[in-house]
Formats: structure tokens, C-alpha cells, sequence
């Protein structure tokens, strides 16, 4: 996944070419520097030896002199890296002091008269030189001078060094403030991305149905490809529950019929087919609800607990009438069941009506959140059931009272959605004296 | 007692009417959502049976428009669709109560029952005038603590009668609680019926209010 980033691939990418960048332009601009410090050297070399040569003179008895010395003290301190010389084709003729015993390598007719060459030579005690040199013809004289000034490159290189370390500093923060640069890009340019990013969650989570409508063009495809796959997504399971729906309610009327020409015969196979009648209708039911529930899992929802249980209460009240039942909801109007309105209601409905069925004269519905967890309790002051017919209960379809009216099928319902929610249901007595039945729901806090 | 059952499937219907008929109660069927509106608003039933999948109107928006007319027959819902939000749908929409397919056709009479006798005020399921009771779940009519015999048409006059007792009852009302759409007895039968009765149950349990009807009165009193 990381390998695949794109903030990696955009970052490596800029900072690859950069460094090739900023590479050839840091060895363009050092060549350039040094070649033109070596040219004022040079130049400076050239003067040099433009005045040796014109202090060169001719003694009587032949032999070379200066008629002035040149003026620079480094020519006459030993090995100062200072040096000239004058030689003819047999060796050197006058050297400056500074060269002492040594020679200045020489060339015979190399060269045209006159021409000034430069270049780089190794000189004594390792010292790498920088020479200007010209080949003459001395009045008197039918040999040629060749007539050399030679000078470290100290001086150059420490120009040039200092240079290159300025030059690496510079380039260095260039490329720093560069790649600081192209990661504010990135970030910038990839925030709807991230913002998608937490859209799809906000929808896993049940904040939102779709995503909005306002990506970047780039975008805007793939959140449009995308809201279509969750519109469609959301037919798919609405017509996959209509038509089990259909199917499922279309069975029920002949079975009925069935159940009730099974009552109206009194032998063991009419029993025994109106037992399997009320598994069918079992079935129906059971998977009746799962294909509800299991149908939409990708998408997530929220259903705020208090507004729901009051409106179930409200209808319970009113068809419950007759009985004259206080309810009380002790619900914090902060909590919400992370889940299909449908389903709650399903669960509270079945879970309150039972109450409502069983209670003498009280309903009381609680929730709160613990461990992290949504707990949705109803209790009642009914008769109460011991544990073991607690445990019946949740067998399916088991009615644990046949003189209450009701199919015994609500508790398992009940059971099987918060199953499918990764909760559970659980029975136990409750403080009032009847039955107190527990949801454990995936929940949070507003 | 007189009910109406509304269920489109005629097999069904019939099961329930003869199931209520063997109860002691008068029956009208209804096929459609139309023709139990029609037969609600003009006769007078004591309870309706409504199934909520009918062809042209369905059941709810049939039962929604009697509540909103203020015509507030004790109605139980017949239905396929036994979700909770179905089930919600129906109360809000004025049932009374609900009962989901496949279902016993005994649970549709004690289910009945016991809404005429929420309607009438009464809780218990024993109706009581005096020495006389009736248990509404088995029908059984005792005076004194003894069994007494009825014959069904019998029967559905006292029971009429045990559910409004000390009210004056016309012998308009008795015909239309007490007899199907089709029948229209002539009022000779009402006053052999009332006589074969008070041969039974004593003479002066049913008292005779010129001109204007029967009564039920307390022995007792």
C-alpha cells in the first residue's frame, strides 16, 4: 500500500529530477567559475611573463640577464611555488632563485614564435602549477627562449573551494525549499482525496447516504461512478426485500388455509401437518427478517434511540389502551444505535409489545452506553419468567405462555437481528418483578 | 353480534365466517377494499375483520378513511406482513388490533371477541347479568351456575343482549346485529326467538318495552 502512495510517487518523482537538476547545474556553474578564475590567473601569469621577457637581456659575453628583477618577493624565496625560467633547446639558462636546484620542464618547438601558451604542470614538491610560457628569439641569439612563469594554483583553488562550498550551500537550499514547495503542493492538490477519503467513511459509518457533489473536475467521475454504485446498490436491496417480501406474504394466505384444514381433522397426520405448517411459516419469518437486516451492510446508518422509542411507545399506547400501562422511557436523548431505523424498531417493537402483553401495569424502557456498547433494556411488572423458560424463549417460535396471544415468534426475531448487529439478547428478571430483556447493540454517543 | 370480514381470498373469507358463524355471530363478507367500505359505512357491525392486501383499495387506506369519518368499529388487521413497521402502519392507521398470517382461525374469535368486549366496556371474558353469564371463550351461557342449551340464533340475541345490558333494544337493531345482509326475517321471528328465550332463562329476565324494544334486566334488582 505505501509502495503505492501517491504522495511518494509525486515526492520521489520531483525530488529524483531535482537532484539531477540541481546536480548539472552545480558542476555547470563550478566549471564555468573555475575557468574563469584560471583566466585572470592566467592573465596575471601572462603579464609576468611579458615582463621577464622584456627584462631579458644579452651580456657582452653572451650570457642572459635580467636588466630587473621582477618584483614579486615569492620568486626569491626557495621552492615559494613562484618560478620562472629561461631555456634554450640544451636546458635552462637563467632560472628565478625560488627554483634553486630544479628545472621547469621545457619543449623544444612546440610552438609558433611568439604565442603565449598556458596550461598545468606538476611541479617540485608536489605542487600542482599553473605556467605561462612563450618561445622568443633574443637579438644575438639564433637559438630559440623558451621562456616560462610558473605559479601554484593555491590561490585558485582556494577561490574555487570556497565557491563550491558556497555554491553547495545555495544549491542545498534550493532544493530544500523546493521539495518543501512540491509537499505543500501534494498535500494541497490530494486533499479531496482525503476529504473522499472520510466521506466513504462518514457513509461506512451512517452519517451520510451519499457523497457531495462538490469534487475538483478530476474527481468528480469517480465520487459520481461511485454515488451511482451506491444508489444502485440501495435498489438492489430494496427490490431483493420487496421480492422476498412478495414471496413470502404471498405464501402465508394458503398457509392458513392450511393450518386451517389441519385443525379441522382429528388425526395424527392433520396434527402433524399443522405442525409442519407453523414451520413454514417459521421459516418465512425468519428468513423474512435476515434478508431485512443482512441485505445492507455496506453502507453504514444511525438511528437516534429516544425519538424511536417514543414513537413505539406511543403506538403501543394507543393500541394497548385498554389496559391502562404507564411507560416510562429513561433514554439519554444523546444515544444512537449504529443501525437501520428498521431494525431497531423491529427489535423495540417485538420487545415492547411482549411487555405490554405480559405487564400488569408498568413498561419502563432504558438505555445507556457501557464498554462500548449501546444497552437497550425493557422491563415490565408482569408475572416473570424463570430461566429456564427464559432460555425457551429464545428458542424459535417457542411461546412460553399459550394463554398470552402472540405468535412466540417476536423474542427470536428479536434474538436473530441483534445477532446479525454482532449483539445479543438476554432475559432476566427485572427490578419491577416481571421480565427485564437486554439488547447489547452496536452504539455510540452523539 | 355482526361482523364484517374483508378478505380477498375467498377461501379464506369463508373459513372465517363459518368459524364466527359457529360462535354465534352474524357474518358479511367483503372481497374488496370498495365493497367493505361501502357495506362498513351502511350496515352496522359490531366488528370488522380486515385484511390489509386487498385489490382496488387496500386495507389501510379503507380503515384510515373510516377513523377520519369517525366510524369506530372495533377493527383486527389481517396481514401477511408481520414486521413491526407493518404492524405500526396499521395502528396509527386506527386498528385495534392485529393479526398476523398464517394465523388459527379460533385465534380470529377470541381475538374478536375480545374487541366487542373492550368496545362495550366490558374486561372480563365472562359477561355477567344477574344470575346469568356468558364466557365469551366458549360460549357457554349457565344460569345459576347450570348449563343452559341455546340454539345459535338464540344465542346471538342474548349475547347481543349480555353486551349492552340494561339498554333498550330495537328490533331495527336486533335485525342488524343480529342477522346477515341476505336474511331479512320478518319480526315474528325476533318475538319466538325472545319467547323460546324467556321459556329457558325465566320470564322476567327479558323485559318488553312497548313500542320501542327489548331490555335485559337484572334478575337481582
Amino acid at each position: 500500500m505505501n509502495s503505492r502512495s501517491l504522495v511518494k510517487r509525486l515526492v520521489a518523482l520531483t525530488l529524483g529530477w531535482l537532484v539531477l537538476a540541481l546536480t548539472l547545474q552545480g558542476v555547470v556553474l563550478n566549471r564555468g567559475f573555475q575557468e574563469a578564475v584560471t583566466e585572470v590567473f592566467d592573465r596575471k601569469l601572462t603579464a609576468l611573463l611579458q615582463a621577464l621577457i622584456a627584462s631579458l637581456e644579452t651580456a657582452d659575453d653572451g650570457a642572459l640577464t635580467l636588466s630587473r628583477p621582477l618584483g614579486d618577493p615569492r620568486f626569491e624565496q626557495v621552492y615559494s611555488g613562484w618560478y620562472w625560467q629561461v631555456a634554450d633547446t640544451d636546458g635552462p639558462l637563467l632560472t628565478s632563485r625560488s627554483l634553486w636546484d630544479l628545472a621547469l620542464p621545457y619543449h623544444r618547438h612546440e610552438h609558433d614564435i611568439g604565442q603565449v601558451l598556458h596550461r598545468s604542470i606538476d611541479g617540485p614538491r608536489d605542487q600542482w602549477l599553473r605556467v605561462a610560457e612563450q618561445d622568443i628569439l633574443l637579438p644575438g641569439r639564433v637559438a630559440r627562449l623558451h621562456v616560462t612563469v610558473a605559479a601554484v594554483t593555491e590561490d585558485i583553488d582556494a577561490e574555487v573551494q570556497s565557491f563550491q562550498t558556497l555554491l553547495k550551500v545555495a544549491l542545498v537550499l534550493l532544493g530544500l525549499s523546493v521539495l518543501l514547495l512540491v509537499l505543500i503542493q501534494v498535500r494541497v492538490g490530494l486533499r479531496p482525496l482525503r476529504q473522499l477519503r472520510r466521506d466513504l467513511a462518514a457513509i461506512q459509518s451512517g452519517h451520510h447516504q451519499r457523497l457531495a457533489s462538490d469534487y475538483p473536475r478530476e474527481i468528480a467521475p469517480l465520487t459520481e461512478a461511485l454515488n451511482q454504485v451506491l444508489d444502485h446498490n440501495a435498489e438492489v436491496v430494496r427490490r431483493a426485500r420487496t421480492h422476498v417480501g412478495n414471496l413470502a406474504h404471498a405464501l402465508k394466505t394458503p398457509l392458513t388455509l392450511l393450518l386451517a384444514d389441519a385443525r379441522e381433522v382429528d388425526h395424527p397426520r392433520a396434527r402433524q401437518l399443522g405442525e409442519q405448517v407453523q414451520q413454514m411459516r417459521r421459516l418465512i419469518d425468519w428468513h423474512l427478517s435476515r434478508a431485512a437486516v443482512s441485505a445492507n451492510r455496506l453502507v453504514g446508518s444511525r438511528t437516534v434511540l429516544r425519538p424511536l422509542v417514543a414513537e413505539v411507545v406511543d403506538t403501543l399506547s394507543r393500541a394497548f389502551a385498554h389496559r391502562q400501562l404507564r411507560f416510562s422511557i429513561l433514554i439519554p436523548p444523546t444515544l444512537v444505535f449504529q443501525g437501520e431505523s428498521q431494525d431497531l424498531e423491529e427489535m423495540l417493537g417485538n420487545l415492547l409489545e411482549n411487555a405490554c402483553k405480559w405487564a400488569r401495569g408498568e413498561v419502563r424502557v432504558w438505555a445507556q452506553m457501557r464498554d462500548g456498547a449501546l444497552w437497550v433494556g425493557v422491563d415490565d411488572d408482569g408475572t416473570g419468567l424463570d430461566e429456564i423458560q427464559a432460555a425457551a424463549a429464545l428458542q424459535r417460535g417457542k411461546r412460553f405462555d399459550e394463554r398470552t396471544p402472540g405468535s412466540g415468534l417476536g423474542l427470536s426475531i428479536v434474538a436473530d437481528i441483534a445477532q446479525l448487529y454482532d449483539g445479543e439478547l438476554s432475559l432476566e428478571r427485572a427490578p419491577l418483578g416481571g421480565v427485564r430483556a437486554v439488547l447489547r447493540l452496536p452504539g455510540a454517543e452523539r | 353480534m355482526r361482523v364484517l370480514v374483508v378478505e380477498d381470498d375467498r377461501e379464506l373469507a369463508s373459513r372465517v365466517r363459518e368459524i364466527l358463524q359457529g360462535s354465534g355471530f352474524a357474518c358479511d363478507m367483503a372481497h374488496d377494499g370498495d365493497e367493505a367500505d361501502f357495506l362498513a359505512r351502511t350496515e352496522s357491525y359490531d366488528a370488522v375483520v380486515l385484511d390489509l392486501g386487498l385489490p382496488q383499495r387496500d386495507g389501510l387506506s379503507v380503515l384510515t378513511g373510516w377513523r377520519e369519518d369517525n366510524l369506530d368499529i372495533p377493527v383486527l388487521i389481517l396481514t401477511a406482513r408481520g414486521r413491526w413497521s407493518e404492524k405500526r402502519a396499521g395502528f396509527h392507521a386506527g386498528a385495534d388490533d392485529y393479526l398476523t398470517k398464517p394465523f388459527e382461525l379460533g385465534e380470529v374469535v377470541l381475538r374478536v371477541q375480545a374487541l366487542i368486549r373492550r368496545a362495550a366496556g366490558r374486561a372480563s371474558p365472562e359477561l355477567r347479568c344477574g344470575e346469568l353469564s356468558l364466557d365469551t371463550r366458549s360460549n357457554e351461557v349457565r344460569l345459576r351456575g347450570q348449563p343452559v342449551s341455546l340454539t345459535n340464533q338464540e344465542f346471538r340475541i342474548l349475547s347481543y343482549l349480555l353486551h349492552h345490558p340494561g339498554k333498550v333494544i330495537s328490533r331495527t337493531e336486533f335485525i342488524e346485529h343480529v342477522y346477515e345482509r341476505d336474511l331479512d326475517p320478518d319480526s315474528n321471528v325476533l318475538d319466538v326467538l325472545i319467547g323460546r328465550l324467556r321459556r329457558k332463562l325465566g320470564s322476567d329476565l327479558i323485559e318488553t318495552v312497548r313500542g320501542q324494544g327489548f331490555r335485559l334486566v337484572d334478575g337481582g334488582q
